[in-house]
């Protein structure tokens, strides 16, 4: 199928063909960015609405209710009632607030989640700019995120949200290293920043296989960076400080939450994109296969999300210190050398270097916990006598 | 040298992670614990008053209130108080076996609902709970068969218990008890070895032996810090002296060893129900002429392994149907005396799952 | 291995969602149990909850619903004697039975009731009351839709708790 296999382009032909019958040519540009900007833009907030339904829909699976079934057909209006609230409520500014920190957060952060989109393809000519260096405009705005965070914090005039905010900045920070360790493996053997190139330049196989160690690294930072859990702790509330978004309410709020969820989805994006092969796949068309990527890889953090209790502010930030960021190191390092020496099998020797190397690292783990040095340091952890 | 002041947080009454309306005044220096004091009284219903104004059969309704997670033991530490103050013989045999079958089953509802709630206040999002729940639901529709009510069934009496079972009960138990293993073996695969837990529950809250028996702690949370000492073990009561289990005792002294332990039991307690089954004679379930109680003046205590520790009754008669004194030792009140030990010196995070690891249930404790 | 652990709580989790899936096809298309059950079935997997209102389980004999006064199923009479004896035995005092003597002198009940009311705001539903009655006129019945909006609509008098005829 032809015809839909590129869809996209070929709709783009045809409405700027109809454009250039009336407008000249900087307008025909002007109005095809504008037309591209808010589909992506309009698709972007429906995907993330409807994935708050798909995760309330998956966690109930996961303890053997339905869940939400009951606004509209196998309630799939339920994303519009929960707009709908959180639009109607009344959006309270406390007095201590730095008004302009405040109200400036909340768009801070929806604005690069949303900036990134600008680069990330959903199939062969369907990215709105393919610039050479999309991986690093990812991961640098992506950053800018983090900044929001810090200033609904600190903006909130509350010292508890304070405190959670800098718990949730430090998270943050501290899996994004891990996370592009994880990334340059990928890019040292498709050789390119682009993520267009990055997808064409990848071999036959899934590279999950052949750097099985960073497909693990990059799970486990991209649920990291969005907050989710098992990460969560900064906004739980079993936590006493309820985090960084303690003061905003309304449609505030629902920018912070907006915001999640489209890390969420670019997350899964970037790992579909360099470890499953992006949209690369047989018979159905490019942005299926890449859509059916994504939500797999959304499904397993909903599955993360439904199985795992919350990690400790200090037990994450020694997770990605202590265990992931060297882990990522070696992995480049090992990665390296298998792909300049041109060894043959395919995704065989970066396989079977992987399981050897996380074989090391458990090894290590396990001597480690045995250390004295390690039992002393734990708080409240009395060394038993007999 | 920087100065630095300790700061008072308060985890109030209502409050997401604390199982009931109970409150925690914490002193804290950064993030660390320094002093922790309880505040509670919040669910305090005035049960030993009210008791004074009331006959001995009706009390039994208010028994089920205290610790209403698991109606039946209360039920049978008050029967068997009443039934020593009065002097009463020994019950016929099946009552004291429906006794047990009865007790055994709130001893595994109970610890579905402590695991599934400690490891809501962990953070992984309900689904443990709603596992626990569901199981918990097949054993309180038992309840219901034979009692007619879920959570306070009222059915362990004075004399016995207040009517034979029908005859779809004991098939159900039969079907319960088949699946109910693989239900524990599901949870230990889920929870047990799951590293993310190990690494928050072990070396929290810590509470050593010598320590544990001088503040009175009985239950899972003695067993933990490695004193095997169980009432039923200890001074057997009903027909406990002729069925065969294991104490589980553990000595990892912290969260994961109460887990441990709670797993454990709900292993034992399918191993007595099954022994319990099979041993279950014919026979009349009241004894005889227990219509009006009068006891003689006169005290007694007695004492049950619930499934939170040890619950205790202590009554005292002067003749006429209405105890003059009646006092509830409460599980949950003795237990939380060790909280603040426990908590001292460690986070805030780990104070929830502290308390969590403890269970209690604020009916008990404020009565 | 390091996260052995991890990976089996991830397949406990995983079974169960299948499971689900497995039980809605089985019963597709149609979504709501037509019979009402008794109590669940411990072997069966998948959905657990059930759909109220559209499904509904059924409540075992003995469960304490709603009080309930019945009626002698030969004469259609109802079979209180208003003995008290349920007034006695309630821990709250929540029964409050009146009676007159019978001015029919020929007919097998002494006493007629004259007012009989119950608080089912204040009632524990502990059932010493119905174990108390003697002559089986007090009963639970199974109904637990008890709910209403106005405190005094809870207190029942003789006529409501009265079984319909013909029931």
């Amino acid at each position: 199928m032809p015809f839909l296999n590129n869809l996209f382009g070929n709709l783009q032909d045809l409405i700027s063909s109809w454009l250039a019958g009336f407008l000249p040519q900087w307008g025909v540009d002007l109005a095809m960015m504008a037309i591209t900007t808010v589909a992506l833009l309009a698709f972007l907030v429906v995907v993330v609405m409807y994935l708050t339904y798909l995760e309330r829909k998956v966690l109930g699976r996961i303890a053997d209710r339905p869940g939400p079934n009951r606004v509209g057909p196998l309630g799939l209006f339920q994303p519009f009632a929960d707009v709908l609230k959180l639009i109607i409520k009344e959006a309270t500014t406390p007095q201590g607030v730095d008004y302009p920190t405040y109200i400036l957060a909340p768009i801070l952060i929806v604005a690069p989640a949303l900036l990134v989109y600008a680069v990330i393809p959903f199939g062969p000519r369907m990215v709105p700019t393919d610039i050479n260096v999309a991986l690093l405009f990812v991961v640098a705005i992506s950053s800018v995120a983090t900044l929001a965070l810090l200033m609904g914090g600190w903006g909130s005039g509350n010292k508890y949200s304070l405190l959670g905010g800098m718990r949730a900045v430090a998270q943050m920070i501290s899996y994004e290293l891990p996370l592009a360790f994880a990334f340059l493996g990928v890019v040292l053997v498709t050789g390119s920043l682009s993520l267009v190139k990055i997808v064409e330049g990848q071999p036959g196989y899934p590279l999950a296989l052949a750097q099985p160690i960073g497909f693990l690294i990059a799970l486990i930072c991209v649920v990291a960076e969005s907050n989710r859990a098992p990460f969560d702790l900064p906004e739980a509330e079993s936590e006493l400080v309820a985090g960084y978004h303690t003061e905003y309410g309304g449609v505030r709020f629902a920018m912070f939450f907006l915001a999640e969820y489209i890390e969420m989805f670019t997350g899964s994006a970037m790992v579909a994109l360099l470890f499953l092969g992006g949209w690369r796949g047989p018979i159905l068309p490019p942005y299926v296969w890449m859509l059916i990527k994504v939500y797999a890889v959304l499904f397993f953090m909903f599955w993360l999300r439904g199985t795992f209790p919350r990690l400790r502010v200090d037990q994450l930030m020694g997770l990605s210190w202590k265990f992931l960021l060297p882990l990522g190191m070696v992995n480049v390092i090992v990665m390296a050398f298998i792909d300049k020496l041109h060894l043959p099998g395919g995704f065989l020797p970066g396989l079977a270097a992987s399981i050897v190397i996380l074989a090391v690292a458990g090894g290590v783990v396990r001597i480690g916990r045995r250390s004295p040095a390690v039992r002393t340091a734990r708080p409240g952890l009395r060394v038993k006598e007999a | 040298m920087l100065r630095t002041e300790t700061l008072s947080i308060n985890m109030g009454p209502q409050h997401p992670s604390t199982h009931g309306v109970f409150r925690m005044v914490l002193t804290l220096d950064g993030e660390r614990v320094v002093d922790l004091v309880p505040h509670f009284g919040y669910l305090h219903r005035g049960i030993e008053k009210l008791a004074e104004g009331r006959t001995y059969l009706q009390n039994v309704p208010f028994t089920d209130r205290l610790d209403y997670i698991s109606g039946m033991s209360n039920n049978l530490a008050y029967a068997l108080a009443v039934e020593k103050l009065a002097g009463m013989g020994p019950m016929p045999e099946r009552a004291e076996y429906l006794r047990v079958i009865m007790a055994e089953l709130t001893r595994l509802a109970n610890h579905c609902v402590a695991i599934g709630f400690l490891l809501n206040d962990l953070g992984a999002f309900f689904t443990p709970v709603l596992y626990c729940l569901r199981q918990r639901e097949y054993i309180v529709d038992l309840f219901e068969m034979a009692s007619g009510s879920r959570m306070t069934p009222s059915y362990i009496r004075p004399g016995g218990v207040a009517g034979d079972v029908p005859p779809e009960f004991l098939p159900a138990v039969r079907k319960l008890l088949a699946q109910m293993p693989s239900f524990i073996d599901q949870l230990d695969q889920l929870l047990t070895g799951n590293e993310i837990l190990m690494a928050r529950m072990q070396g929290v809250g810590v509470l050593p032996p010598e320590r544990a028996v001088a503040l009175g702690v009985t239950g899972p949370l003695l067993r933990a810090s490695g004193v095997p000492y169980d009432v039923r073990t200890a001074e057997p009561y009903s027909v406990y002296g002729q069925l065969d289990f294991d104490v589980v005792t553990e000595q990892g002294q912290d969260a994961y060893a109460r887990y441990l332990v709670r797993i454990g039991e709900m292993r034992q307690s399918v191993r007595i129900l099954e022994q319990a089954l099979a041993r279950l004679p014919e026979g009349p379930v009241m004894a005889e002429g227990v219509k009006r109680i009068r006891p003689p003046a006169g005290e007694a205590y007695a004492r049950i392994e619930a499934p939170k520790g040890e619950l205790g009754f202590y009554l005292v008669s002067d003749g006429t149907p209405n105890p003059y004194r009646y006092h509830i030792r409460a599980t949950s009140l003795a237990n939380l005396g060790a909280l603040r030990d426990m908590c001292i010196g460690h986070l805030v995070a780990d104070v929830v799952i502290i308390l969590g690891s403890i269970d209690i249930t604020l009916g008990e404790v404020d009565r | 291995m390091l996260g052995t652990g991890l990976l089996k709580g991830l397949a406990v989790t995983f079974r169960h969602v299948v499971a689900t899936y497995v039980k809605d096809l089985k019963s597709f298309p149609r979504r709501y149990r037509k019979e009402p059950v008794a109590g669940q079935d411990p072997s069966l997997r998948g959905f657990f909850t059930v759909q109220y209102p559209e499904e509904r389980l059924r409540m075992f004999a003995r469960f304490h619903g709603c009080l309930l006064q019945a009626r002698d199923p030969e004469t259609g009479d109802y079979k209180c004697t208003a003995c008290r004896a349920c007034e006695r035995a309630c821990p709250h005092g929540v029964i409050v039975v009146e009676g007159e003597r019978n001015p029919d002198r020929e007919s097998k009940k002494k006493m007629l009731v004259t007012k009989f009311t119950w608080d089912a705001g204040r009632c524990l539903f502990c059932g010493l009351c119905v174990e108390a009655c003697n002559f089986d006129a007090l009963r639970w019945s199974q109904d637990y839709e008890l709910a209403s909006y106005d405190r005094d609509a809870l207190v029942y008098d003789f006529e409501r708790l009265l079984e319909k005829r013909g029931a």
